[in-house]
C-alpha cells in the first residue's frame, strides 16, 4: 500500500515540478525584432527605446545616424524623425502628454526637446535646476502623471520636471552613489540602478529609500554587469545584465524569481543587451546593441 | 504475527548499532596508525614534520585531512582544489577585504606558503623581499637608484597586507594614515617642500614612490605639467584660503578646462563621464610612474570597475584571449573616455581589427555593411566568430572553429 503511495507521489512530482519551472521561463516569449532592413537601412548604436501608450507608438533612437524611429502598435516601421545639424547622437528618448518628445543628447550635455508640430527644437529649460552649469544627463523616465525624471550623472542626483518641463525638484542626491537607469512605476515608486555596484533601489515618491538588493558575483542571482531596469504591471523588476546577455527578474522585495534569454545571435537571445523598457500592456522591448536590433518579448 | 516481525527489527536495529560502535570506534585510531605510515615512503617530510612551525594537520598525522589516500582528480591527491581546500579552514583570509592580493583571488596559496612545514613563519615558502619579489620584480618595483628604507630591506608588510585589503594597493592602513605614521609633515623643511600646503591627512603615494625613485624626494618620474612648474593655484586655491586644496572649478571642469580634447570624448554616445573630479579615478593629478599620469597599471585601473571582465578573464575554462587583453593594454582597442561605436571601441569593428590585421583586410571570410549574419540579421565583424575578452577555442573563437563555428550559419553543412 505504501510503495503505491510513494510511486503515486512521484509521479506527481515528476509532473508537477518541471511543468512549474517550465511554465516560469515560458511565460516570457520572443514577439519579434526590429533591426537593420530594406526600410531602414543599416541601424547603428541603438541608444533608447520608448511606447507612446497615448498614440501606441514605439520609437527607436538609432544614435550613430542622429534619427529617431517610429513603429506602429504591431511594430511596422513608420517613419524617421532625422533632424539633421539638430540631433548629433540621441540616446535616451520620451514623449510627454503634449506630444513633444525629449530626446538626451550627449555630445550637448543637455536633454532636446522636440516639438515635431511646431517644427521647433530647444534645449531643456535648466534655469531653475540648482548646479546647472555641470549638467550632464543620463537616462530618463515618466511617471504616469507625466513628470518627466532625469538622472543627472554630474551631481548623482535625480531630477523632477513636470509634464510642462518646468523643473520641479530635485528627488534623490545621493553623493556616493552613481545611478545609471531609472523607472518609476503605476504606483509613482521609484527605481534606480547602479552598474558597478550591482545594486537596485526603490525610494518613495519623496525620495525616501524603501528597497535595496543586489550585488555583483558569480552566483546564478548576482549581476556581472547590470546596465538598465524595468517594472512590469505586477511590481516585478527586470533587471539587464549586460555581460551575462540576460535579464534577471525579481519580486517586490528584490527576491530573485527567475532569468531569461542568454547569449546568441538568433531571435530571442541577446547579446551585449544595454536597455529594457517594459510599457503599459508588459511587452518588453530589450535593446540588443551587439545584434543591432531591439528584441521585443512578451 | 506482528509482534514477532517488531523483535526480528528491534534485533536487526541492535545488530547494525553494534557493528557501528565497534567498526565507527575503531576508525580513528585506524586512521591514525595508517596515516603515519605516509611517511614511510615520503622521507623528505620526515625532517619537516619535526620543525617548529609545521602545519598543525600535518604535525597530528592528519593527513586525510588535505589529501585523499588513493585517488583525486587534483594533483598531489589532494582532496579539493588548493585555494577551496585552504579556504573551508582558514576562512576570509583576504576575501573580506574589496581588494585580494591576486594568488588569494584564484586560490594559489602555495605561491607563498608550503602546506606542510616552513623555516619561515607562517609556513610561508621564502623570506620577506625573497617571496614578494619573486612576482614582483624589483625592476618594477624600484625605478630609481634611491630606495625607501623599507622597500629596500623586503619589509613589504610593514605597509602591504599580503592577503587582501580596502585598499587598491592592499596597504595595511589608507593612504592619508600610513606615511605619517613614521615621517612627519609638520617640520620645515616639508612644509616648504609643499608650498606652505596643509598636506597633513592627504594621499602622499599621489606625487611620491613608497618603493623607489630617482631623486631623493622619491617623486613620481612623470609630471603634471602645472605640478612640474608649481604652479598649484593652477588647480587649487592660494595656500592662505580657507579651503587650500579645494579647487578652483566644480568637479571635472577643473580638469577639462585645459584637456579640451578629452572633454570632446566625453560628449560621445558611450562615455566614462561620472560625477565630481571623475578624472582621478584613473589618473593622478600630480605626477605617476605610468605613461598618461594613470594612477597604477592600466589593467588594474580597468579592472577596478570592470571585475566581471577580469573574473572572465581569468576564468579556468578561458584558454585563448586577445594578445593585447593578455598583456592589459585594454586602450589597444578601447577609448577609456569615451566613443560613439560599440563597448567603447577606438573604431568601428572591422577598421579596429584590420589596423593590426592587416591581411584580413582583403582576405578574409567576407565581412562588412554589405554582408548579413542570417542569425542576427545585422552585418558580419570580426566579433561575429571572435571573441577575444575570453573563449574556450583557438584563436580565440566563439565557438569550436573546426566545425561548431561554421555550421552556426552554414547549416546545409
Amino acid at each position: 500500500m505504501i510503495k503505491k503511495y510513494i510511486l503515486v507521489f512521484n509521479i506527481f512530482l515528476l509532473l508537477i515540478v518541471p511543468l512549474k519551472a517550465y511554465g516560469k521561463k515560458d511565460a516570457i516569449n520572443i514577439i519579434t525584432t526590429l533591426g537593420s532592413n530594406q526600410d531602414i537601412g543599416i541601424l547603428g548604436l541603438i541608444g533608447g527605446v520608448f511606447f507612446d501608450e497615448i498614440k501606441k507608438r514605439l520609437y527607436i533612437t538609432d544614435s550613430s545616424n542622429c534619427r529617431i524611429l517610429s513603429y506602429d502598435s504591431e511594430f511596422n516601421y513608420l517613419s524617421a524623425l532625422h533632424p539633421k545639424g539638430d540631433l548629433k547622437n540621441p540616446t535616451s528618448i520620451l514623449r510627454i502628454i503634449d506630444g513633444r518628445f525629449l530626446v538626451v543628447e550627449p555630445a550637448k550635455r543637455n536633454v532636446v526637446v522636440i516639438d515635431v508640430a511646431q517644427k521647433l527644437i530647444n534645449l531643456l529649460d535648466l534655469a531653475e535646476v540648482p548646479d546647472s552649469a555641470a549638467f550632464n544627463p543620463g537616462r530618463m523616465t515618466i511617471d504616469p502623471e507625466g513628470n518627466i525624471y532625469i538622472i543627472d550623472r554630474a551631481n548623482n542626483r535625480i531630477l523632477v520636471f513636470n509634464s510642462n518641463l518646468k523643473f520641479n525638484k530635485e528627488v534623490i542626491k545621493e553623493s556616493k552613489i552613481r545611478f545609471n537607469d531609472i523607472k518609476v512605476d503605476r504606483q509613482g515608486y521609484i527605481y534606480t540602478l547602479s552598474t558597478l555596484e550591482g545594486i537596485v533601489r526603490k525610494y518613495d515618491r519623496s525620495g525616501k529609500k524603501i528597497l535595496e538588493f543586489g550585488s555583483r558575483g558569480k552566483d546564478r542571482d548576482e549581476f556581472s554587469f547590470p546596465t538598465s531596469l524595468a517594472v512590469d504591471n505586477k511590481g516585478l523588476i527586470y533587471i539587464v545584465d549586460q555581460h551575462k546577455n540576460k535579464i534577471f527578474v525579481f519580486d517586490k522585495k528584490g527576491k530573485f524569481v527567475f532569468n531569461f534569454s542568454g547569449l546568441g545571435w538568433i531571435e530571442g537571445r541577446l547579446s551585449m543587451p544595454s536597455y529594457i523598457f517594459i510599457n503599459s500592456s508588459d511587452t518588453i522591448f530589450i535593446v540588443d546593441r551587439n545584434n543591432s536590433r531591439v528584441s521585443i518579448f512578451k | 504475527m506482528w509482534q514477532k516481525k517488531k523483535l526480528l527489527y528491534i534485533c536487526i536495529f541492535l545488530l547494525l548499532a553494534l557493528i557501528y560502535a565497534v567498526a565507527g570506534g575503531a576508525h580513528p585510531a585506524t586512521a591514525k596508525t595508517s596515516f603515519k605510515k605516509c611517511l614511510e615512503c615520503h622521507k623528505d617530510l620526515q625532517k619537516e614534520i619535526k620543525l617548529k612551525g609545521a602545519h598543525a594537520p600535518f604535525k597530528n598525522f592528519n593527513c586525510g585531512g588535505c589529501h585523499n589516500p588513493h585517488a583525486s582528480k587534483h594533483k598531489s591527491l589532494v582532496k579539493r582544489e588548493i585555494g577551496s581546500l585552504c579556504k573551508s579552514c582558514h576562512k576570509g583570509k583576504g576575501l573580506k577585504q574589496k581588494f585580494s592580493h591576486d594568488p588569494v583571488e584564484k586560490g594559489n596559496c602555495l605561491e607563498c606558503h608550503d602546506p606542510h612545514a616552513s623555516k619561515d613563519r607562517n609556513l610561508l615558502v621564502a623570506k620577506g623581499k625573497g617571496l614578494c619579489f619573486k612576482c614582483h620584480k624589483a625592476g618594477s618595483v624600484f625605478l630609481g637608484k634611491i630606495k625607501h628604507e623599507p622597500a629596500r630591506k623586503g619589509l613589504c608588510l610593514k605597509c602591504h597586507n599580503p592577503h587582501g585589503s580596502d585598499d587598491f594597493s592592499l596597504l595595511r592602513k589608507n593612504k592619508e594614515k600610513i606615511c605619517i605614521s613614521c615621517h612627519s609633515t609638520e617640520n620645515a623643511k616639508t612644509k616648504k617642500a609643499h608650498k606652505f600646503y596643509p598636506v597633513s591627512g592627504t594621499e602622499c603615494v599621489s606625487c611620491h614612490n613608497p618603493h623607489g625613485a630617482k631623486k631623493d624626494d622619491l617623486i613620481k618620474q612623470n609630471k603634471h605639467k602645472p605640478f612640474a612648474k608649481g604652479n598649484c593655484q593652477k588647480c587649487h586655491n592660494s595656500p592662505e584660503a580657507r579651503n587650500p586644496l579645494g579647487l578652483n572649478k566644480k568637479g571635472s571642469l577643473v580638469c577639462l578646462q585645459c584637456h579640451k580634447k578629452v572633454d570632446e570624448d566625453f560628449n560621445k554616445i558611450n562615455n566614462h563621464f561620472f560625477d565630481g573630479v571623475f578624472c582621478i579615478n584613473c589618473h593622478n593629478p600630480h605626477a605617476s610612474d605610468q605613461s598618461g599620469m594613470k594612477k597604477g597599471v592600466l589593467k588594474k585601473i580597468c579592472f577596478n570597475c570592470h571585475q566581471d571582465t577580469k573574473w572572465r578573464m581569468s576564468d579556468k575554462k578561458t584558454k585563448f584571449l586577445h594578445p593585447e587583453a593578455k598583456k592589459g593594454n585594454c586602450n589597444s582597442c578601447h577609448d577609456p573616455h569615451g566613443s560613439n561605436f560599440r563597448l567603447l571601441l577606438v573604431n568601428n569593428e572591422f577598421e579596429l581589427c584590420t589596423s593590426c590585421h592587416k591581411r584580413h583586410a582583403s582576405f578574409s571570410h567576407p565581412v562588412g555593411v554589405n554582408t548579413i549574419d542570417p542569425r542576427s540579421k545585422r552585418d558580419i565583424s570580426c566579433i561575429t566568430c571572435h571573441a577575444l575578452m575570453a573563449s574556450k577555442h583557438e584563436f580565440a573563437l566563439q565557438f569550436d572553429g573546426k566545425k561548431e563555428l561554421c555550421i552556426q550559419c552554414h547549416i546545409s553543412y
